[in-house]
């Protein structure tokens, strides 16, 4: 197991405390993660079946664009044949060994992104107001509900964007190499909210 | 100073006076008040000279069809030019200037042109001074100072300006009677409703009209109604805010203003804010502007559009004159008449182009003792900086012609009316053809092509009543089609109901002078164009309207023919006798009103957030080490690590020398990395690359290139076999986004029964690259888990093992030549498997180098970097590398290698070239001839594609592209330099170190 | 900027997406035996349709899967979205 004492997150260089004068904004990160990214067909039942004993998700029933809590497992819709497992900390070898032993023989793929990327959580009264400023996704309640994600872009940078309650608590998943620019870019345009 | 304020209330605040300083006088105004209305209230009528003419000019309007009274804002960094002061709300402080004039506005010196405007007619600049050719520039010199507008800042914008998407179901643009009521509808129906308009207050006409709505002046309606509004959590008010594009998929830009209306010292935040805004629903509810009159001289200061005129004595309480004359050819101007006279103000006359115009108001006026004077027209004024007569002749019957003996009437304001315009801007920009309207005189929107309604005055409907009905028509309408249930509850406020006569159009006033002569009839004041210009361009030969447009330069300018438009087609059509919707509009685009360059380039301007910039987990260390960084794509990789005093070339030296005498580490984790899943992902493989992949050994690895259907090299990178069926795929750093899409293009298109997975695994891997003779000893001592033996790990091959504990994969490949690893962990742990390796390799000096050690390194061992030594238009055979193609298969871009012209003699070929002179360094992009002394153009036979010192070789090497290059191994040619020197060079093999490739294979 | 209707995720903004061009060519399997016009037809030949056009996209920085629309090039208007391996609208086809 990994020792996460001397693991550095990607946003290591964004100072967070900076947040704390931000009116209505609440910014976290949700370090160290595990990340596993999973391919399979729903139309095999196998792949299916593997999965929900393993982790109790029936992947057919999760909506495109949506995503669902299992216990300590969130997973996230990316594609038809395309979902992300985000696990607690220190846990995403455990499930991708039990995942592989599961779907031996089985068209699908499991690899471990937890390196890859980062998860910001935002939340607050303003925001959603902050998000907007660079998301071209409509965020108001009746259109964007807790449970929904989409992946779209962030300003300039590709994220996966989810509500954790509606309008008020946002989570980002951000790959790495842009979590500085985007960590960046969040301060920047929260400076209209200090 | 006079001082013009009247005694009524309006709509300023007379507790708070406020300083101003125009053309370098000091004048006071009042919180309320704009530049034009502070000025016109210490009576400052002249305010501008003009485009070409240098004529002076006055205060024409209220609001966005200003055409004269544009000015210079501010002084140096928060400079604005072109302001309308129409436009500018007062502040404390304020500073402002003309422009057009020079030394300044009361004597302009180039006012001589207008003695010389008769030889000065449109098409005057593109006739006179485009020949001869070259003294174009030196024309355009002087053209620029003596036309163009206001100067642009020359200090970087201190400004910072937000941007904001937003998403609602009903947008209303304009808060007049139809917007606000439109918004009260759909607010009322709980659809997400955003209300925007131009001006500080919502209202409309309502802030300065005298009409009364439930009893109450309609003032007290607005603020009712805006308070309503302001209480519904769904609705957005937006004052201040301008729509000015109206764009495809009902995409509208507006740009709020935030702090412009406060003093220097009171700005804090955010300037402007652009709104990027998708509606369900538009609803269109502009207003519309009056139209001036077309006569002799009628750009004198003193000449007013009446609508302005009333604005000024009721919403700003502003005499802008004591003797107003009134010229109108309907019956709006009637109103303004008596806003007059209901401020102790004298109106003399009307002169009304129709025959009798009777309506209640005109025979109020009467017994008030204003004189109507009908069928007749003002056909000149008298006065230069400001008028002091107007002169009135009678029509004959029929309209067209004046007959009789001239009247001159004394008086210091003339207040006209030619009819309304509809604002049909953003319905035109969103596609609706705008078609013509007889009864109306006036162009109405056309049928809707996107998802909007206009409502009011800009759908052709001039009466309050009107207005408002037709607005929660629009609201109820607009939020029916969102979804949501119209509100019985809504009812429409009670107005009272004014019978308007019929506009008589008057277009051109017709005048005693034959057609185009006499005094200047203005049509665009803004650009200069006068009534004879357009005559002028029809005359010669300019018929449609787009043309004339171009040629006179009637419509461009801040107000983009907001004022001209309408008269000057109108005019064209009766030059051209045709009807005016055969002539028709030029188009209307983007944008409404002049847009800060800052708001549309917004926050991001030139900063670190203009573009992403992509760091490595080991990003924090190079820069603590002093690292230049060099841009890929948009990652930032160390370029080369400069140490005290060292140069460029002194650092890469020392780099390469202790790369190849000892070790090296190079941080390779921008490499794209893709895992490849699947039963098929060998299959994958075969069709993709141009070699072969199902025969390669679990954990051996293998160098591919990656073509394009056309057969021109587009990718290249080394693969590794995982397990049975999976691979580790690399591209290159600017490739990995694009491969990964093309890669799953042909999956889901093409091969979709291929079973094969693809995931991007390019930021999870943090990858350092060990090279040199001492590498396996430093990675040795680093990873556990591995035999490191010659043998047991053998070069192109890879293992699993732990790095501090960390699961880590180490691959042995090489793009030196040298013994070298790359040792790839979870990038989280990068920056720890970076210091375990430098503090392994201290005893062996080991040093960090960027990609231009890099660049040297490969380049001795003659490997290419596509996108450098490749263009898109090299095949593998180009390179010399058929070794890498295979013969038996097929795969993307194969066909393409045997096209006719891909296997054609001179094709250029990848060769190396070493100068004659070893010290000499060819520059990249350097063009090759044979003879140097050929005649011009010298034939080129190919150009250097990468140049560098090799310090390991002691001369410089280079690789190039030359025509058949491979079969002329051994001559030489030449390499000509812009500063005239030519430098010599012979055709080498491109491998110039290690030829056997032994120092790998250690 | 248009609105894309992609097949999965619904109506998204245009600058998630990337253009594709023509839709439905299909690779020939038979490529040795192309002379080099046939070839060429395939590699570079492609219609300027106005009006009605059929084109791939991929929702790029969606669920990156590749689709195919019905696009008016001339007003812009998207009367189909569909998924790949999914036929046309009915009648509905690039002119050869």
């Amino acid at each position: 197991m990994s020792d996460l004492q001397n693991g550095e997150s990607p946003l290591v260089q964004i100072d967070f405390n900076q947040f704390e004068k931000v009116k209505g904004i609440k910014l976290t990160e949700l370090k160290f993660q595990g990340h596993l990214n999973l391919r399979g067909r729903l139309n095999d039942k196998a792949f299916c079946k593997a999965i929900s004993d393993a982790i109790g998700v029936e992947l057919t029933s999760l909506k495109a664009n949506t995503f669902i809590l299992s216990e300590d497992f969130k997973v996230y819709w990316l594609g038809p044949d395309e979902w992300l497992i985000v696990t607690p900390p220190d846990q995403q070898l455990e499930l991708k060994n039990t995942l592989q032993q599961a779907l031996q023989g089985i068209f699908s793929s499991v690899t471990d992104v937890s390196s890859g990327q980062t998860i910001i959580s935002i939340s607050g009264f303003n925001a959603r107001s902050l998000i907007e400023k660079g998301c071209t996704i409509d965020l108001h309640p009746r259109q964007f509900k807790k449970g929904d994600c989409a992946q779209t872009h962030l300003s300039k940078a590709t994220v996966l964007l989810s509500v954790v309650k509606s309008s008020e608590a946002f989570e980002i998943i951000i790959r790495r190499s842009f979590a500085d620019y985007l960590g960046l870019w969040l301060l920047d345009s929260s400076s209209e909210f200090v | 100073m006079k001082n013009n304020r009247l005694q009524g209330e309006g709509r300023i605040n007379r507790n708070r006076p406020l300083n101003f300083i125009f053309n370098g006088k000091s004048y006071q105004g009042f919180e309320g008040d704009t530049l034009a209305s502070a000025l016109l209230a210490n009576d400052v009528h002249l305010v501008a000279r003009s485009w070409k003419y240098h004529r002076p000019r006055g205060i024409l309007g209220s609001g966005a069809e200003e055409p004269n009274a544009i000015v210079q804002l501010e002084k140096g960094r928060l400079t604005v030019p072109n302001a309308r002061a129409t436009q500018v709300e007062l502040y404390e402080g304020l500073q402002a200037s003309s422009v057009n004039c020079w030394p300044g506005l009361e004597f302009d010196f180039l006012s001589i042109n207008s003695l010389f405007s008769r030889l000065m007619p449109s098409g005057f600049y593109y006739k006179t001074f485009m020949w001869p050719k070259k003294l174009w520039m030196s024309y355009e010199h002087v053209i620029r100072k003596a036309s163009g507008l206001g100067v642009s800042p020359e200090l970087p914008d201190p400004d910072r300006y937000e941007k904001t998407y937003a998403h609602c179901d009903v947008l209303i643009i304009g808060a007049g009677p139809a917007g606000l009521m439109a918004a009260l509808a759909a607010g009322k129906m709980s659809a997400r409703v955003m209300l925007v308009d131009e001006q500080s207050e919502f209202g409309g006409s309502m802030l300065h009209s005298n009409e009364t709505i439930n009893g109450q002046p309609a003032q007290d309606w607005v603020s009712d109604t805006c308070e309503e509004l302001a209480s519904m959590q769904e609705v957005k008010l937006l004052p201040r805010s301008s729509a000015f594009g109206y764009h495809d998929y009902n995409f509208v830009t507006i740009n709020e203003r935030l702090t412009d209306h406060l003093p220097t010292g009171q700005k804090t935040g955010g300037r402007e804010r652009l709104w990027k805004v998708r509606a369900k629903q538009v609803v269109l509810a502009t207003g519309a502007l009056e139209r001036p009159l077309v006569f002799a001289n009628n750009d004198r200061p003193g000449v007013m559009l009446s609508s302005a005129v009333m604005q000024y004595v009721n919403r700003y309480a502003v005499a802008v004159g004591q003797e107003i004359v009134i010229f109108t050819n309907n019956d709006s101007a009637y109103e303004t008449a008596m806003t007059l006279l209901e401020a102790g103000l004298k109106v003399i006359a009307i002169i009304d182009n129709r025959i009798n115009p009777g309506s209640s108001m005109a025979d109020q006026l009467r017994s008030e003792g204003v004189k109507i004077i009908d069928q007749s027209v003002v056909v000149d004024v008298k006065g230069s900086k400001r008028i002091n007569a107007v002169q009135v002749m009678s029509l004959q019957p029929g309209g067209d012609k004046v007959t009789g003996s001239v009247q001159t009437i004394a008086c210091d304001l003339l207040a006209m009316s030619g009819g309304w315009s509809p604002v049909i801007h953003l319905s035109s920009q969103s596609g609706a053809k705008a078609c013509w309207d007889d009864e109306k005189a006036c162009f109405l929107p056309g049928v809707p092509i996107q998802h909007e309604r206009s409502a009011g005055a800009s759908n052709g409907c001039f009466d309050l009543k009107n207005c408002l009905s037709e607005g929660m028509l629009a609201g109820n309408e607009a939020a029916q089609q969102c979804g949501f249930e119209v509100d019985a509850s809504i009812q429409l406020p009670v107005v009272n109901e004014v019978i308007f006569n019929r506009i008589k159009p008057l277009w051109l006033v017709p005048s005693m002078f034959k057609a185009g002569r006499g005094p200047k009839q203005f049509v665009d004041m803004q650009n200069d164009v006068a009534a004879s210009d357009i005559m002028l361009a029809a005359r010669e030969g300019y018929h449609s309207v787009e043309h004339v447009k171009r040629y006179t330069a009637l419509g461009f300018g801040t107000d983009q023919g907001k004022i001209g438009n309408i008269n000057g087609m109108a005019i064209l059509a009766q030059s051209l006798q045709q009807n005016i919707s055969e002539t028709g509009t030029t188009t209307f685009r983007p944008n409404y009103t002049p847009v800060t360059i800052g708001s549309i380039a917004g926050m991001n301007l030139g900063g670190e957030l203009f573009e992403p910039v992509r760091k490595t987990a080991m990003h924090g260390w190079h820069k603590q080490e002093g690292a230049e960084f060099e841009n890929v794509g948009q990652w930032k990789r160390p370029w080369y690590y400069p140490r005290a005093g060292e140069s460029m070339l002194d650092a890469v030296n020392r780099e390469c020398l202790a790369t190849r005498n000892s070790v090296g580490i190079i941080d390779a984790s921008t490499l794209g990395k893709i895992i490849i899943e699947g039963k098929d992902s060998g299959e994958f493989l075969n069709r993709l690359y141009t070699n072969a992949w199902k025969k390669l050994d679990i954990n051996k690895a293998r160098y591919g290139f990656m073509l394009g259907e056309d057969g021109m090299v587009m990718d290249d990178g080394v693969t590794i076999r995982l397990e049975e069926n999976k691979y580790f795929m690399h591209t290159t750093t600017g490739g990995a986004a694009p491969v990964f899409s093309w890669m799953e293009r042909w999956l889901q298109t093409e091969w979709p029964e291929l079973e094969v997975f693809l995931t991007s695994v390019t930021d999870h891997w943090a990858t350092a690259a060990v090279v040199g003779p001492n590498s396996r000893k430093v990675v040795s001592a680093v990873c556990e888990g591995i035999d490191f033996d010659a043998q047991a790990f053998p070069f192109m091959s890879s293992r699993e093992g732990l790095v501090n504990g960390i699961e880590a994969r180490i691959n042995r490949i090489s793009f030196s030549g040298e013994l070298a690893y790359e040792v790839n962990v979870p990038a989280n742990y990068g920056l720890q498997m970076w210091e375990s390796l430098m503090a392994a390799g201290e005893q062996y000096d080991i040093t960090p180098y960027g990609t231009e050690s890099m660049h040297v390194l490969r380049a001795e061992k003659g490997y290419v970097i596509v996108g450098q030594d490749t263009d898109g238009s090299v095949t593998p055979v180009d390179l010399g590398m058929d070794w890498v193609v295979s013969k038996v298969k097929d795969f993307i871009g194969r066909r393409s290698l045997y096209r006719e012209d891909c296997v054609r003699e001179g094709r250029k070929q990848l060769v190396g070239l070493l100068t004659l002179n070893g010290s000499d360094v060819l520059p990249e992009g350097g063009q090759i001839v044979e003879d140097p002394n050929a005649s011009i153009p010298i034939p080129m036979i190919g150009h250097v594609t990468s140049s560098y010192y090799s310090a390991n070789l002691g001369y410089s090497i280079a690789m190039a592209l030359v025509k058949g290059g491979l079969s002329r191994m051994g001559e030489t040619v030449h390499i000509p330099l812009a500063d005239g020197k030519v430098i010599a060079a012979k055709i080498s093999s491109s491998i110039f170190y290690d030829a056997d490739g032994e120092k790998q294979n250690v | 900027m248009l609105q894309i209707p992609c097949p999965w995720c619904g109506i998204r903004d245009e600058s998630e997406f990337s253009y594709g061009g023509e839709a439905h060519i299909t690779r020939p399997l038979n490529s040795e035996n192309l002379t080099d016009e046939e070839w060429a037809d395939y590699l570079f030949m492609r219609k300027n349709t106005r009006g009605a056009f059929l084109e791939q996209w991929q929702h790029a920085q969606g669920c990156r899967r590749w689709f195919n629309i019905q696009r008016d090039t001339v007003s812009y208007k998207i009367s189909a979205s569909y998924k790949v391996g999914e036929q046309p609208p009915q009648g509905m086809g690039n002119e050869k």
